[in-house]
């Protein structure tokens, strides 16, 4: 089996489990290292951007840090560590249900015959900065709550202005409120609607290019801080490598670091998201692989790129 | 004896010889390997030669001139014409031209001046000419040379970096000028439609070229017949083509299954061919390479395994996106001498070295060749880095140098297993 149709598979069972898996006693918990939104009526697990924000992490008073809730937030910050650790940026590839809308978004454009929208690498890598702007937003954010310094209404600032799953995913669960426009007061007004806009901006950018969101996570940059404890890596030959760019075409992310590594076999970038596309679609046997602790669980070849059997030293 | 009389003595011998070695190779291989499993088809393309109208009533479509890779083929498949690479392996032809040309130029081209020289009609048809070496850029002023060259001629600019987006983009507006250009020729234009099934055309091509390749690797297809094989491929539809290929596949690979290897020597010395291309009738390096008992299991020849791209992804059947991928690959994919930066020269040499166990190089130089010439001492270093041997041939398309070919391939044999010997 190719690893892209092993990826739509788990991409949707996942999509399931998140989601719906609430209403079958599926609880995993505030430590899913991907948007598994909460604002999901019978989710089935909960991202660990908004526990972050909130009740586990940087929502907590300095004076509840060194108590239960301290421990709390220690519990599931190790817990986010170790599924990191483990699945790495599977969690972005195979996993996070917003990833797969995103997906499903490209398919139907391209099922719809759009080409789709060209930026320049150089512009994404610009635009690359705004996920660790958003992730600063979202650990200081709560700490100047508690500190009095923003207003109680911006309770979780990163879910409630500038994360497009919080409107979009709820739609799954039969939900159409937070497209609502909440006037109670300035601050309700402001957040809302920073949110409509940057939802209905993203929506469309996500569909005129694929994985738009992806490029501005900081799920995504909270995930690769953690490469050095990572198991799983992308890892290249350099020596093998026919240079066809291939691999940096196929990439949804636009990652040119692939293609482009002469010397070093470790391409597991920022934005690099673990899809496999590359593995799959290279030609030049063993120069991409996809590894667990060091050990292949995919790897380039011919056959594999032409969807052929394998075969003993195929070519 | 007037000037006239004189040119047409020497196009008659001209063509006496071509057809002496064409029909001389066919009968070699025939005897040589005459029992390989559906050799017969390729053998008889070959017999019927390059012929325009042969072509075109065979394929229903009619003809391009191609040389160079670096041109889509499915762009042709999609708006109705057939690619046919003209075969510049004929010394009676590079003979024909000689006169007017420099001495040290490539034998290829020389060979194609004189094939359009002997036959008539394929300078009417379209020519497609990537710019890739210098003595393509030169062709079509070297052709005015012999006399006209009246059929459409399209110039191919192929950028000589492939690493920077701005190329990309330029080399992308290049292929889409040749669609143009073959819309404006046959009023054909391309469409989602027909590059996408142009291109599921060529993808089953590459896939009995991929299953041709392991059986190669395996030692079960001697230089010559993979050669003749591939060769074809500019002879008939792709669809024949690939049905030739595949039941080839099928009956060697039911032979091997029975004990019974299609190629006595299989697997040992196993070498690497790179260098110059290898154009029917010119098989010398490859027959010098059986003689000497070295088996080419892999080769990166443009007239053999990089033939077409091996793979071209495709993530979007717009017409835009399928030419991206299909520039892409036929630009950034090419391991062509010709291009700058050209470290991946060598992959496809590794990954032989992985997969088959290839022990060393045989560079096949054709004198006047100068980018491989400039390659192949880059390409010596790196090679000697992974332990491989390497020797460079630098030979013509004359047979006098034969003999001593001989003496140095069989000189270079041993040296193949200096490593094993010393460690038993």
């Amino acid at each position: 089996m190719s690893l892209k149709s092993l990826r739509l598979l788990v991409q949707h069972a996942s999509f399931v489990v998140l989601i719906y898996g609430g209403r079958f006693g599926v609880r995993l918990g505030p430590g899913v290292p991907c948007f598994a939104c909460p604002y999901v009526n019978g989710c089935g697990g909960q991202c660990y951007l908004m526990g972050l924000q909130g009740y586990i992490g940087f929502g907590i008073s300095a004076a509840d840090f060194w108590g239960f809730e301290g421990a709390r937030a220690l519990f599931w910050f190790l817990v986010f560590v170790v599924l990191v650790a483990l699945l790495g940026k599977l969690w972005c590839g195979f996993v996070c249900p917003f990833g797969l809308f995103q997906d499903w978004l490209t398919m139907l454009r391209r099922r719809l015959g759009f080409s789709g929208l060209k930026i320049a690498p150089e512009t994404m890598a610009k635009l690359g900065i705004v996920k660790y702007v958003l992730l600063a937003w979202l650990v200081l954010g709560p700490i100047m709550i508690n500190l009095g310094i923003l207003h109680r209404d911006f309770y979780l600032p990163f879910c409630q202005m500038f994360c497009p799953a919080k409107p979009i995913l709820p739609v799954f669960g039969g939900e159409l409120r937070h497209f609502a426009l909440d006037v109670t007061n300035l601050v309700t007004t402001i957040v809302t609607s920073t949110s409509l806009a940057v939802t209905g901006g993203t929506l469309a950018a996500m569909f005129a290019r694929p994985r738009f969101f992806c490029v501005f996570c900081p799920l995504l940059a909270m995930i690769h801080f953690l490469k050095p404890v990572t198991l799983l890596a992308l890892k290249k030959e350099p020596a093998l490598c026919h240079g066809c760019g291939t691999c940096r075409r196929v990439c949804f992310m636009d990652v040119e670091k692939v293609w482009l590594e002469k010397a070093e076999s470790d391409v597991q970038c920022v934005d690099c998201v673990n899809c496999g596309e590359c593995v799959d679609s290279c030609s030049a046997s063993g120069a991409l692989r996809l590894t667990f602790a060091g050990k292949p669980l995919a790897k380039s070849s011919r056959a594999r790129s032409l969807g052929l059997k394998k075969h003993r030293g195929a070519a | 004896m007037s000037e006239d009389t004189r040119h047409s003595r020497l196009l008659a011998r001209a063509r006496d010889k071509r057809t002496g070695e064409w029909e001389a190779e066919l009968a070699d291989i025939r005897a040589a390997r005459g029992d390989f499993p559906g050799l017969d088809y390729f053998l008889s393309l070959h017999a019927e030669g390059p012929s325009p109208e042969k072509i075109e009533e065979r394929t229903g479509m009619p003809p391009v001139a191609l040389l160079c890779l670096q041109a889509p083929i499915e762009i042709f498949l999609a708006q109705g014409f057939f690619p046919v690479k003209i075969l510049g392996g004929s010394h009676g032809c590079a003979n024909l031209t000689s006169p007017k040309l420099p001495a040290l130029m490539c034998p290829t081209l020389k060979a194609v001046l004189g094939e359009t020289e002997l036959d008539p009609r394929l300078p009417r048809i379209p020519w497609v000419l990537p710019l890739t070496c210098d003595w393509m850029v030169k062709f079509k002023e070297t052709r005015a040379l012999f006399g006209d060259f009246p059929g459409p001629v399209h110039l191919l600019e192929v950028p000589r970096l492939r690493e920077s987006a701005e190329t990309g983009d330029r080399w992308v507006r290049e292929v889409s000028k040749l669609s143009g250009f073959l819309a404006k020729i046959g009023g054909k234009k391309l469409n989602a439609k027909n590059l996408s099934k142009a291109m599921g055309t060529m993808e089953e091509a590459r896939k009995a070229q991929a299953e041709l390749a392991v059986l190669r690797r395996k030692g079960l297809v001697p230089a010559r017949v993979h050669a003749l094989i591939q060769g074809a491929f500019f002879f008939d539809r792709a669809e024949n083509w690939t049905r030739s290929v595949n039941l080839v596949i099928g009956a060697v690979r039911k032979k091997a299954g029975n004990g019974d290897a299609p190629n006595e020597t299989g697997r040992e010395n196993p070498v690497f061919l790179s260098g110059s291309p290898v154009f029917f009738p010119n098989f010398k390096i490859l027959k010098l390479l059986e003689t000497a008992k070295l088996n080419v299991l892999a080769d990166d020849l443009c007239s053999s395994e990089r033939l077409f791209p091996r793979h071209v992804a495709v993530t979007d059947r717009t017409v835009e996106g399928m030419t991206r991928a299909l520039a892409d690959a036929y630009h950034r994919g090419c391991l062509c001498p010709v291009f700058a930066e050209n470290a991946h020269r060598a992959s496809v040499i590794k990954e032989a070295q992985n997969e088959a166990g290839v022990r060393g190089v045989v560079f096949h130089l054709l004198k006047g060749c100068h980018p491989y010439d400039l390659d192949s001492f880059s390409l010596e270093e790196a090679l000697r880095g992974w332990g491989l041997k390497f020797l460079k041939i630098e030979t013509d398309y004359s047979a006098e140098d034969g003999q001593n070919l001989l003496t140095r391939l069989e000189a270079f044999r041993p040296t193949l297993n200096v490593e094993k010997r010393t460690a038993k």
